[in-house]
């Protein structure tokens, strides 16, 4: 009985569904039933068949293709359908007949594909399907959708019944051809392009047929396709370009279609055209390889005519370049030989015509950078077309500027190794460099180190050669003593030993004859420093002359920027980090300190500031280990006691409080935190520099290169304690937070307050509770007239970020959103009561809210808003000035930005009638002003109703002050009138 | 007085002057606003309103035929303004590019506008073309010195629509 119900009910459905009539909600409906039913084997798949019955061979064309798309729905929604081997079979058939019954062709399609895909079908039945849809379907005649089913059919053929595929042979590759031969849609050539590849791996028989596919994929080249923005398949231009790339040059049999066919495009006068060609040909050199030998010619001549050509396009001569190192690659033997010759030949005659020196660089150019640097095979095969002419001829005429190039690019390819196809001209080509040396040819420099780098001459020989150029570089003058710095400084890479030996006792023995050249010679040795073993040699020599001129009257500022220099072009060697934080680093302090227990007198900034500038790039590249180390000598050495040293007491001396900031530097820059007991000790020393006070510091006798000591002491507080156990630090800040209230020395409590405000921030950055304590204090002392002013900064320093202090790139540690955090705690404790607050105390706290809001993202102001505007409104009638001052100046953030300005909509028209108050009545000239703009902030930004009742009040009160007794207030006056007038 | 001379009209547009010379700003006298000038014991002082203040009014009025300023194509320069503040009297001569510009009554107008609303009510103003610039110097400086012509003018909302768009931006 039930079944049936059932059944009936499914044929009811299945009426729905392929009936012409109903709505399309009401199908899907029936299509969920019928699918709900065989999935739950209330209906077996053949029953369904069954009961279709009609609808599959009815003579109505709609009916029977809507049978048909039942069945493969129901195949396609359900996967796991389990049918058996007949069933498959009958399936087969009856699809594979049907793909000849044109109207139902895309719904036999999608139901072959859900066939192939979930069900497991014989070789011959495969073969049948794809035999029937080359044979009966036009596939360019259907639809989009439907061409983009059958091309996938394809791909699904190739992929999961390769075998079966494979055995179709040629027929497959000409059923390809012509189902893809005029297909348009840029959604299935992206398809089609991928399967081009696949095809020609897997039949050999393409070969057959290599013309006509050529021919039906180039014909898409160049492609010019925008794709829209709301294209929802995503296809870029750079998908379609590059999977034609590779389609085109995906068989070397295609070598002889393509390469002219690209040489052609390439004389294009459209850029992009141009371009595409010669990625596609740079593609193709490396898809082709020796296959492109009967079009060498031709390429070449193509290329040549780019490079000299008459206004070569950006970029163009780039992709030229590619194309040459791609073949110059990609070439073997015979080849690549003929094409070596054809560019070396070329280059050779027109450096020997000497016609046009412009062409004869860009020829040696193409000649040394792209052909002889693509491969060794290449660089050799170069060399022996180029040398042997070049050696022979008498060659006074012919520039050295190829031969040059050619040996560094040898020396560059066969480092280390010992075929470097230079060896049988050595002898000549060094006397023939000597020669243009002694003529004063200074790119002679240049070969000459190439050789020595690639080891081909004696050791007498190099010697000899590099004894020469160490002369030469002493003797040179400004003009060229670059060339002979930048190729001994390439020696000094590569041959740090030979440097060592010659190079290095030559240029200090120079110094000990004659000490004006010292200067010279510092200035030289950055450039020519540039390899471990040689800083190694060279730096303990500098820190010796260093303390020799230390405590002398004039301090040299070279010795130092030299220093500095090496350091930072090697800063990346671990090797010289250490060198310079055991050695350098440590051996200066040392020196400052004994300097200043001698000297009271500071060091001049200038002397100091690259030992700082040291400092910075030391701390920036050396490891964690190495920076906790360094910290932690430096404080050792300058709280060290037993010394005398009193570097942080008041009576401190202008030379030592320099030392101080060297220290305070190491300690903000570092990212680490040594966590000793001298560190407390260090904090201790650094707050008295920072609050007591000291005539060196004051009065500015110290020279200091960074602006003021103070604020880096406190800053160097701040880093240790967000960095330190807070248990650790705890009793250093209580004592801080207390000294700040006790009475004492005014001048010194201001300090300590500011002192206090970095504190505040390094704990609230961290996320420290004993942070929101302080500032719950800060604000209970907020009325203390003394350091009211200092206080209200402290909201200013607490809330600034810093990219170089305290931030997460000095590995501070962070409580994310901490700033925001403490807005929204702050904000209700300087509101809290507020309208019953003395004037006085309502500015100081307006003023503090001011600091916060102001270094806030606007967005996290926002949320508060609500809040902030009556407080703000009302103290606009309170006539204390500054706090008038502060509150409009939070107006017009308000109204600046995007994310307040809403709140203020429905505050318009009270606030313009205060604001316009303030403007026409206020006694002082800046708050006029200020009122002034924010009334024009009102007009742009406020609600364009509450304007528009407003404007004529406005505009007419406005007039009173295009006549006020000051110029600034006029001139703000014509402005914002000129703003309401124009308001409509 | 440099004036800008008619180019061949390349752009074949209806412009009179389709192509006017565009001048370096000229150097005029400087006014720095120091720190003590905002200290409260100056407050009380007043400053005159000076030949500076009424140039700084109409310098940045546009061109009605180009996105330029009068200031830059020399239509209005600081020397062409005097200023009587005690006896409350403006007098502004502009030149029009060209002699027979027929914009030169909407640019005095637009000048005339500007001022009407920038300076205070009590000061009396003269618009002129200045002498020898334009082909009907008389009849234009009459009709800019007309009041009820100047009202009748504005209450034309095509014209005051231009007006307004010209001096917009001019701050």
């Amino acid at each position: 009985m039930t079944t049936t119900g059932a059944s009936r009910a499914i044929l009811k459905d299945i009426d729905t569904f392929v009936g012409s009539s109903g709505d399309e909600d009401d199908k899907i409906d029936a299509l969920n039933q019928i699918l709900l039913a065989v999935h739950g084997k209330k209906e077996s798949f053949t029953q369904l068949i069954a009961d279709l019955g009609d609808y599959l061979t009815n003579t109505d064309d709609l009916l029977r293709a809507r049978g048909t798309l039942l069945l493969s729905e129901v195949l396609s929604r359900l996967p796991e359908l389990q049918l058996n081997g007949d069933s498959i079979m009958y399936l087969c058939k009856f699809f594979t007949a049907r793909l000849s019954d044109y109207p139902s062709v895309p719904e036999v399609l999608k139901g072959v594909i859900a066939l192939m895909k979930y069900h497991n079908l014989s070789d011959t039945v495969v073969q049948e399907l794809l035999r029937n849809l080359f044979n009966e379907v036009n596939v360019q005649s259907l639809s989009q959708t439907n061409r983009k089913v059958a091309f996938e059919l394809l791909t699904l053929s190739l992929n999961r019944y390769q075998t079966a595929t494979q055995e179709l042979k040629s027929d497959f590759v000409f059923g390809f051809i012509q189902a893809m031969d005029g297909e348009k849609d840029p959604r299935n050539l992206l398809i089609v392009f991928r399967l081009v590849p696949i095809i020609i791996n897997l039949f050999p028989d393409y070969t057959r047929f290599s013309e006509e596919l050529f021919e039906v994929v180039s014909c898409y080249f160049p492609i010019t396709f925008k794709p829209k923005s709301n294209d929802p398949a995503a296809i870029s231009r750079e998908d379609l370009i590059t999977s034609l790339r590779n389609a085109m040059t995906s068989s070397p049999a295609f070598a002889s279609f393509c390469l002219p066919f690209l040489l052609d495009k390439l004389s294009s006068d459209l850029k992009e055209t141009k371009l595409d060609s010669l990625v596609t040909l740079s593609v193709a050199a490396g898809a082709f390889g020796n296959a492109s030998e009967p079009f060498l010619e031709q390429v070449w001549s193509g290329l040549r005519l780019e490079y000299t050509g008459k206004g070569v396009v950006d970029g163009v001569k780039n992709a030229v370049d590619r194309v040459v190192v791609e073949f110059s690659q990609n070439l073997d033997g015979q080849p690549l030989a003929k094409w070596v010759n054809l560019i070396a030949g070329e280059t050779m005659q027109l450096v020997k015509d000497g016609a046009d020196p412009e062409l004869d660089s860009e020829f040696v150019r193409i000649l040394t950078e792209n052909v002889a640097s693509a491969s060794k095979k290449s660089c050799c095969l170069v060399v022996d077309v180029v040398l042997p002419p070049l050696v022979d001829s008498n060659s006074s005429e012919i520039s050295s500027g190829l031969l040059v190039k050619l040996l560094a690019v040898c020396a560059e390819q066969f480092t280390g190794s010992d075929e470097n196809p230079m060896k049988q001209y050595t002898e000549k080509v060094t006397s023939l460099l000597m020669d243009r040396l002694s003529s004063n040819d200074t790119s002679a420099v240049d070969g000459l180190c190439s050789i020595l780098e690639s080891s081909l001459v004696s050791v007498e020989e190099e010697e000899k050669a590099v004894r020469t150029l160490s002369n030469l570089l002493l003797s040179s003058h400004r003009g060229n003593r670059d060339y002979f710095l930048t190729s001994l400084g390439r020696l000094s890479k590569r041959k740090p030993k030979l440097f060592n030996d010659i190079v290095l006792p030559s240029l200090f023995d120079s110094i000990q004859k004659d000490e004006t050249k010292r200067g010279e010679v510092y200035q030289m040795l950055p450039s020519l420093c540039l390899h471990d073993d040689v800083i190694i040699r060279v730096v303990p020599r500098l820190m010796e002359s260093l303390r020799q001129q230390f405590g002398r009257s004039e301090e040299d500022p070279t010795l130092g920027r030299t220093l500095y220099s090496i350091a930072l072009t090697n800063a990346k060697s671990p090797t010289v980090c250490n060198l310079f934080v055991d050695t350098v680093v440590v051996d200066i302090l040392d020196l400052l300190v004994e300097r200043s227990l001698k000297q009271s007198d500071a060091v001049k900034s200038s002397f100091l500031q690259p030992f700082l500038s040291l400092l910075k790039v030391l701390l920036h590249n050396v490891g964690d280990e190495e920076k906790a180390k360094l910290v932690d000598v430096l404080i050792g050495k300058i709280t060290d006691e037993s010394r005398n040293f009193k570097a942080f007491s008041s009576s401190a001396t202008a030379s030592q409080v320099q030392l101080t900031l060297f220290s305070s530097l190491a300690v903000i820059y570092s990212s680490q935190s040594s966590g000793k007991m001298e560190e407390q000790h260090f904090l201790e020393k650094l707050r008295e520099i920072s609050v007591k006070n000291n005539d060196n510091i004051d009065e500015r006798v110290v020279d200091v290169p960074e602006d003021d000591i103070r604020s880096r002491a406190n800053q160097s507080i701040a880093t240790i304690i967000n960095r330190a156990e807070p248990s650790v630090t705890r009793n250093f800040v209580e004592m801080s937070v207390s000294e700040c209230w006790a009475g004492g020395v005014l001048q010194e409590r201001k300090r300590a307050v500011r002192c206090l405000g970095w504190i505040v921030k390094a704990l609230l950055m961290r996320g420290e509770a004993q942070g929101d304590e302080i500032v719950d204090s800060i604000i209970q002392h907020l009325d203390d007239d003394e350091i009211q002013e200092e206080l209200i900064t402290c909201f200013q320093i607490m809330m600034r970020e810093d990219e170089d202090i305290l931030s997460k790139a000095r590995g501070t540690r962070t409580r994310v959103l901490y700033r925001q955090k403490f807005f929204f705690r702050v904000l209700p404790l300087l509101l809290s009561n507020y309208n019953a607050l003395p004037d006085q105390t309502k500015s100081t706290r307006i003023s503090a809210i001011y600091n916060v809001t102001q270094e806030l993202p606007q967005s996290v102001v926002a949320s508060q808003v609500k809040t902030l505007i009556p407080v703000m409104t009302s103290s606009l009638d309170g006539g204390v000035p500054s706090i008038m001052q502060c509150t409009m100046g939070m107006f017009i953030e308000f109204f600046r930005s995007e994310n307040t300005r809403s709140h203020l909509k429905e505050n318009s028209a009270e606030l313009i009638e205060k604001f316009l108050r303030v403007a026409t009545a206020d006694s002082r000239m800046l708050n006029r002003v200020t009122a002034l703009r924010c009334l024009a902030s009102v007009a742009d930004h406020g609600d364009k109703e509450e304007v528009l009742k407003k404007k004529q009040r406005v505009v007419q009160g406005l007039v009173k002050l295009l006549d006020d007794h000051k110029r600034l207030v006029r001139k703000e006056a014509v402005k914002t009138r000129g703003v309401w007038i124009n308001v409509n | 007085m440099t004036r800008a001379h008619t180019q061949v009209n390349m752009t074949g547009s209806n412009l009179d002057n389709p192509n006017p010379v565009v001048f370096e700003l000229a150097q005029l006298p400087k006014r720095t606003y120091d720190p003590s000038n905002l200290a409260e014991e100056m407050e009380s002082q007043r400053d005159d309103i000076d030949p500076l203040e009424v140039f700084d009014m109409i310098r940045k009025i546009n061109d009605p035929e180009h996105p330029l300023t009068l200031e830059q194509l020399k239509v209005t320069q600081y020397e062409n303004i005097k200023v009587d503040d005690e006896n409350s009297y403006v007098n502004v001569r502009f030149t029009p590019t060209i002699p027979h510009c027929s914009m030169a009554t909407l640019i005095g107008l637009c000048i005339r506008v500007k001022l009407l609303r920038s300076l205070p009510s009590r000061f009396k103003v003269d618009i002129q073309i200045t002498p020898g610039t334009h082909s009907q110097e008389e009849a234009v400086n009459k009709q800019l010195n007309d009041k009820e012509r100047v009202a009748a003018a504005l209450e034309n909302n095509n014209l005051l629509s231009l007006v307004n768009n010209c001096i917009s931006n001019s701050d």
